[in-house]
């Protein structure tokens, strides 16, 4: 039990264009969130610190945000670290805080993920063409979209998943997040399957509605080791179990295969040995939609479909809300928003409050097994956790 | 398609280096990359460091220019310092068990179709693109 790790506080704070906060009020706003609801709380509790943050160099002209987040919450961790690596930085940040804990270097560590891009969308975006190899791929004019289309184009190829298949995965995440009042997209309802087929072409086969937004937030999580979790809350969440792998390449180049992603499945087996679960004990779960043909690799990588069958899964609609696996109730990256360095921390958020019952109309009934996973680059590199209640 | 000449490589890009035989081979119409001496790996992209034994001694290898094209894309909207829209193929190259990536010039490619490199200039520094064999 002493070397459990579980989560105490979870906070996540409105997502979309935040004009009207700063990036020190955003991340504050994530942070209050996740320590408010906390017994037993001063600077003192916090012995760790991880911020998430992918780009605010460029994005908003500030670099040592671990500092930076060590004065915002006033405390003087004895570990403390930003990380960057780009849109799982919040699973890996997560995954820092637990093996701390585990190594009993500390007891209480807090993650805060934040990202503000709205403020110009054209350094953000040079961020995220920063992502994969400059000089051997993006060079030749590879981008995120592209790069997804790419896998996208071979998905429907191989195993014939259609365009269809592809929408259904923006209409289900995009009515997720009509029932989230922090998510982005939220105002914007629901979309009709004709909207989302018909969307401007971004990199054919995917359209806009294919693809995830630029996104303005945060999302934080007090983590403690188990014996001590009591003193915090009534309802701490275990981390059951946790995996991460990454492929020897940052691009296509030294990939296995563009869409069987090798590194997802190790780290899903490692994730999923540890919490000693199957894939059909998860009751929830947030996954990577950075772009709808993401989703639909996952379905097969988490072993919840057939490899090829990803698409037959989306149809059945297994994954959504009423399904038999209910899959990025929060909205997902596609309608919740995707602040890179929030992203990862925010999936863990949705799932612990859907773990304490707490997730209003998208509440999944009696979920008591949760599942994230967060990816980044051409899915190179991979973070699964297994929560439980 | 016709591909729209650049002015510049769209990133900063290193090519007097350890490796400036690779971007040398660009210019003259050929695709090189490094090969181990000690293990005899060849690598794709060229390194100065090799990822199989950690040997430093490296020698270049002239690899053929053709490939077969695992999947593409029409990149609708181009990434700054590209001139419009442009077809992204995914290509395994013959000799080299590696896929990369490159523009495509040429009506519209099938999976499966073989390919070969082309070479186009940004300013200075000529890249390698591709079109039907
Ligand atoms: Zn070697």
């Amino acid at each position: 039990m002493s070397n459990d790790v579980a989560i105490v506080g979870a906070g996540v704070s409105r997502f979309g264009k935040r004009d009207d906060v700063s990036y020190h009020e955003l991340f504050s706003e994530a942070a209050h969130e996740a320590i408010s609801g906390l017994e037993n709380v001063s600077p003192d509790t916090f012995e760790g610190l991880w911020v998430s943050a992918a780009m605010p160099e460029l994005t908003v002209e500030q670099a040592h945000v671990g500092n930076l987040g060590a004065q915002i919450l006033g405390i003087t961790p004895k570990i403390v670290s930003r990380v960057e690596m780009a849109c799982s930085s919040g699973s890996s940040s997560i995954r820092n805080a637990w093996a701390a804990i585990k190594s009993g270097m500390i007891d209480t560590a807090i993650v805060v993920g934040v990202e503000k891009m709205n403020n110009n969308p054209a350094m953000a975006n040079k961020g995220l063409l920063y992502v994969p190899d400059v000089t051997f791929e993006g060079i030749h004019g590879i981008t995120a979209y592209s790069g997804f289309a790419l896998a996208a184009k071979q998905h429907m190829e191989k195993y014939g998943t259609t365009r269809e298949q592809l929408s259904s995965v923006a209409v289900k995440n995009h009515s997720n997040g009509a029932k989230n009042p922090k998510a982005q997209f939220h105002s914007m309802g629901e979309i009709s399957l004709e909207k989302a087929m018909n969307a401007r072409m971004v990199s054919e086969p995917l359209n806009l509605f294919d693809c995830s937004p630029l996104t303005d937030g945060a999302a934080a999580v007090v983590l403690t080791r188990g014996n001590k979790a009591k003193e915090f809350t009534d309802q701490p969440i275990w981390i059951k179990g946790a995996g991460q792998r990454v492929e020897p390449s940052i691009g296509v180049s030294n990939m296995s295969s563009i869409t069987d992603w090798k590194a997802m499945r190790s780290a899903v087996n490692d994730a999923f040995s540890m919490a000693n679960i199957k894939p059909s004990d998860i009751d929830v779960a947030e996954t990577h939609d950075c772009f709808t043909i993401a989703e639909i690799i996952e379905y097969e990588m988490l072993g919840l479909a057939k490899k090829g069958e990803g698409g037959k899964f989306i149809e059945d609609g297994e994954s959504s809300l009423s399904g038999s696996t209910p899959i990025n109730t929060s909205g997902g990256l596609k309608a919740k928003g995707h602040p890179i360095g929030a992203t990862g921390v925010a999936q863990i958020v949705e799932i612990t409050e859907q773990l304490r019952g707490q997730s209003g109309d998208r509440q999944v009934r009696d979920a008591e097994i949760g599942v994230t996973h967060n990816l980044s680059g051409f899915a190179t590199h991979h973070v699964v956790h297994v929560l439980s209640t | 398609m016709k591909m729209n000449t650049l002015d510049k490589p769209p990133y900063y890009i290193d090519v007097n280096t350890k490796l400036s035989s690779f971007w040398e081979g660009l210019n003259q119409g050929e695709f090189r990359t490094t090969k181990c001496k000690s293990c005899g790996s060849v690598h794709y992209p060229p390194r100065t460091l090799c990822p199989s034994c950690y040997s430093d001694q490296i020698e270049w290898v002239n690899l053929p220019l053709t490939g077969t094209v695992e999947t593409y894309t029409h990149v609708d909207i181009p990434p700054p310092g590209f001139n419009g829209a442009f077809y992204l193929v995914a290509v395994r190259m013959d000799e080299l068990d590696k896929t990369i990536l490159g523009r495509y010039t040429g009506e519209e490619p099938k999976i499966g179709d073989r390919v070969t490199m082309a070479f186009e200039q940004m300013g200075e520094q000529a890249v390698y693109i591709f079109k039907a064999l």
